[in-house]
């Protein structure tokens, strides 16, 4: 039999919020919880009655609800906000009406939880909801109307406006993408899910990186960035492109928001064993109100009135994740003077001897002999090259270029038509009767009049290309990749691509069909049937096909010789990046991604392809 | 329905947009498709401004504007001396009771985001054509 003061340890001890009211609601008693909630005390409560505490605008629906109680007997369920001290309480739970004896006054007797937690959370998905479909609403209404518009035709002959159709189309499905991965990233971070590939990585470059791709931007809303201090090679461990998502935000947060007063700054300064990255504005700076909740996720300033607008609410809790799971620390403070510091702060790493002042270059990159005697020249050349991922040596003269031609380093050359020490035709003659020089892509850049002048001559050593000076880039690029391409190989390289999605297929063939024969495959079994050891330069398999269990396409990447993309629209396993030459994840690349490293695959393959064939 | 399809001039058009490209598309859509005579504007202060030069029989006024709030704009606008130009409310967060709020506060339509560019221009005719167009006597 149960001891009476069970009962009693029970009632004080509940989270719950009892009370026992009198015929007329008078509190005549309450439970600690009770007290605690609405931050009063029992003396205070007792003075009162439930609906003094019930808020005005449901003052009558409670006091109706305990009127029929009284007529019916029984319990209702009521759902109201008790005011309290200074407090508003979200409250749920039951009346019951009955009297447990005639000589008590005790009629009601009520147990509420405490829902403001609850509440809170529901407010915050309702927002949350209403600001995400606001996000795609945005970007759909101005990406709808352009397509629309350039469908119909309605703006056949002027060329100018249907081109600014296509960059808003092009601009707004960038922005849904972004969403897109901003709530693929919420959701993994909700889940536990967060993937960080740690590696060494040079912060001074990854922030280069994402000023390059953010100089337009802030170009466009008229401000600039700039870099303040900066340490000398600041290595840290981080996932690279974990690290240039968080700086892109910080960075395009301050251009949205930082105003147009002062430039961005960006510094990267030292303390003790940590790296601190400073991203640097002069706009109004985040509110004493809204400050505690800058990086929780959904949050966003309602009161913000200026400039930019809100955002998802989504960037910043995304970085604070990021940061914490590289082992950093991120936060922000107001400037003296106005403005916002947002800051970061990752361990420092020593740098391994191995890769300390080398480049960065996963496999050796394809290496070209530039001969010109003219150093301006030839560094220009150099600089071109470079930017294409072709390392360069020069030469001056024509016995510099024969002595760095006998260590057989080069995939190609360029070379003047005119240097101090020998005769280009006699150089050309004696390159091509050399055991190493006899294939080489030789690429002539000098003056056109010159050019004119030799050409008949030298035409028969077979030369690759003939370049103009003044150099135009893209066209110098341009006969370095072809000859690149091509050297070793005759053919046009033919890649086959594994794709199911026909429209995603069609748009990959047409996108590398510069450089190369592409196929597609519709399955994993098409591909086989087309042969998949044989004739391919390089394949692209995307892992989101019908057919493809993670065994089949592990088989597939252990095909020898043959470069393998990988791309899917999640994230890829490790064991499956590891083994592929390239990897893509749709929404976080573009397709222009995808031509580049197939485009450098191909150049670099052709490096380990015995030569079978002269130049033309 | 207004039979004076052959008015002096076409009808003015004020887009009122924090979004760039949402203003361009809107311009094009407008001009393009409508026929009207379109201008565009960043914000509620600028638009206020500019309607003292350029008298439009109708703005399309984006709700949710960062600098200078839709619905004050709206208020003002209606509180202006005849002719007041018909305001139509553009909104990407369309619930009922939010348009009922927007039309009881005097917006002649609202007009949900992502909307049928030749929609648009149908709309905005009928509200023009409606009881008497503004701009026939001009």
């Amino acid at each position: 039999m149960p001891h009476k003061d069970d009962y009693r340890v029970l009632f004080e001890r509940a989270s719950d919020l009892l009370a026992v009211l009198d015929d007329r609601g008078r509190l005549r008693l309450t439970n600690p919880s009770f007290q605690r909630a609405v931050e009063m005390t029992p003396e205070a409560l007792h003075r009162q009655t439930l609906f003094d505490l019930v808020v005005p605008e449901d003052r009558i629906r409670v006091r109706e609800a305990m009127r029929a109680l009284c007529q019916s007997g029984g319990s209702a369920r009521l759902e109201t906000r008790l005011r309290g001290a200074g407090v508003e309480v979200a409250v749920e739970g039951s009346i019951t009406c009955g009297a447990p004896d005639r000589s008590s006054d005790s009629v009601f007797h009520c147990i509420f939880r405490d829902i403001r937690d609850r509440s809170r959370v529901e407010r915050m998905k309702s927002d949350f909801v209403s600001t995400v479909s606001h996000e795609l609403r945005t970007p759909l209404t101005s990406l709808h109307a352009a397509l629309t518009m350039l469908q119909m035709g309605a703006l056949d002959g002027r060329d100018d406006e249907k081109r600014t159709l296509l960059e808003i189309s092009v601009h707004n499905t960038e922005r849904l993408i972004e969403l897109i991965n901003d709530l693929l990233d919420i959701a993994k971070i909700e889940a536990g899910k967060l993937s960080i590939e740690p590696q060494l990585v040079a912060l001074d470059r990854t922030i280069d990186s994402a000023v390059g791709e953010l100089a337009l931007l802030a170009q466009s809303r008229g401000t600039e960035i700039v870099f303040g201090h900066r340490e000398t090679k600041p290595m840290v461990h981080a996932d690279r492109s974990r690290l240039l998502q968080v700086l892109r935000n910080l960075l395009s947060n301050a251009i949205k928001f930082g105003g147009t007063d002062a430039p961005i700054e960006v510094d990267i300064s030292s303390r003790d064993d940590r790296y601190r990255v400073e991203v640097r504005d002069r706009g109004p700076g985040i509110s004493a109100v809204f400050r505690p909740r800058l990086f929780e996720k959904f949050a966003q300033d309602k009161d913000e009135s200026t400039l930019g607008g809100v955002g998802t609410g989504l960037g910043l809790s995304i970085c604070r994740a990021l940061i914490e799971a590289m082992g950093g620390t991120i936060d922000q403070h107001n400037r003296d003077g106005g403005g916002s510091t947002f800051f970061f702060e990752l361990p420092r790493r020593e740098i391994p001897s191995i890769i300390r002042d080398s480049r960065a270059y996963p496999i050796a990159p394809p290496r070209f002999l530039v001969i010109e005697s003219d150093p301006d020249i030839a560094h220009l050349i150099k600089l071109y090259l470079r930017d294409a991922s072709v390392a360069v040596d020069i030469a001056f003269s024509g016995e510099q270029a024969r002595q760095l031609l006998a260590r057989g380093l080069y995939d190609g050359l360029t070379m003047a038509l005119r240097f101090a020490d020998e005769e280009p035709g006699q150089f050309i003659e004696d390159l091509r009767r050399s055991p190493r020089g006899a294939e080489l892509p030789l690429i002539i850049i000098a003056e056109r009049g010159q050019i004119e002048l030799q050409r008949a001559a030298l035409e028969p050593f077979g030369i690759f290309d003939w370049l103009d000076k003044p150099i135009d880039e893209p066209r110098l690029r341009q006969a370095v990749a072809v000859a690149l391409g091509r050297s070793g190989i005759g053919d046009a390289k033919r890649i086959l691509v594994v794709e199911g999605d026909a429209e995603l297929a069609q748009l990959i063939q047409i996108a590398l069909r510069d450089g190369a024969e592409v196929e597609i495959a519709g399955s994993l079994d098409d591909a086989k049937s087309r042969g998949y050891h044989g004739p391919w330069a390089a394949l692209v398999i995307d892992l989101d096909i019908d057919d493809a269990p993670g065994d089949e396409i592990l088989a597939f990447l252990a095909i020898d010789h043959v470069p393998i993309v990988v791309i899917s629209a999640e994230e890829i396993a490790a064991d499956v990046r590891d083994r592929a030459a390239a990897s893509f994840v749709k929404t976080r690349q573009s397709m222009g991604d995808l031509v580049d490293a197939v485009g450098q695959l191909l150049s670099l393959g052709a490096d380990a392809q015995p030569a079978v064939e002269s130049a033309p | 329905m207004n039979g004076d399809r052959s008015r002096m001039r076409r009808a003015r058009i004020l887009v009122v947009d924090d979004e760039p490209d949402i203003r361009t598309v809107c311009r094009l859509a407008l001009e393009t498709l409508g026929g009207f005579d379109v201008a565009t504007c960043s914000g509620g202060a600028e638009a206020l401004v500019y309607l003292e030069q350029w008298p439009a029989e109708l703005v399309l006024l984006d709700v949710m504007m960062s600098a200078g709030d839709g619905l004050s704009t709206l208020a003002t606008l209606k509180g202006m001396a005849a002719p007041a130009p018909r305001v139509v409310m553009l909104t990407a967060r369309a619930q009922a009771q939010e348009i009922e709020s927007y039309l009881a506060a005097g917006a002649d339509a609202v007009i949900e985001k992502p909307f049928d560019p030749r929609s648009l221009c149908k709309r905005i005719e009928e509200i023009l054509a409606r009881g008497g167009s503004p701009s026939s006597g001009l």
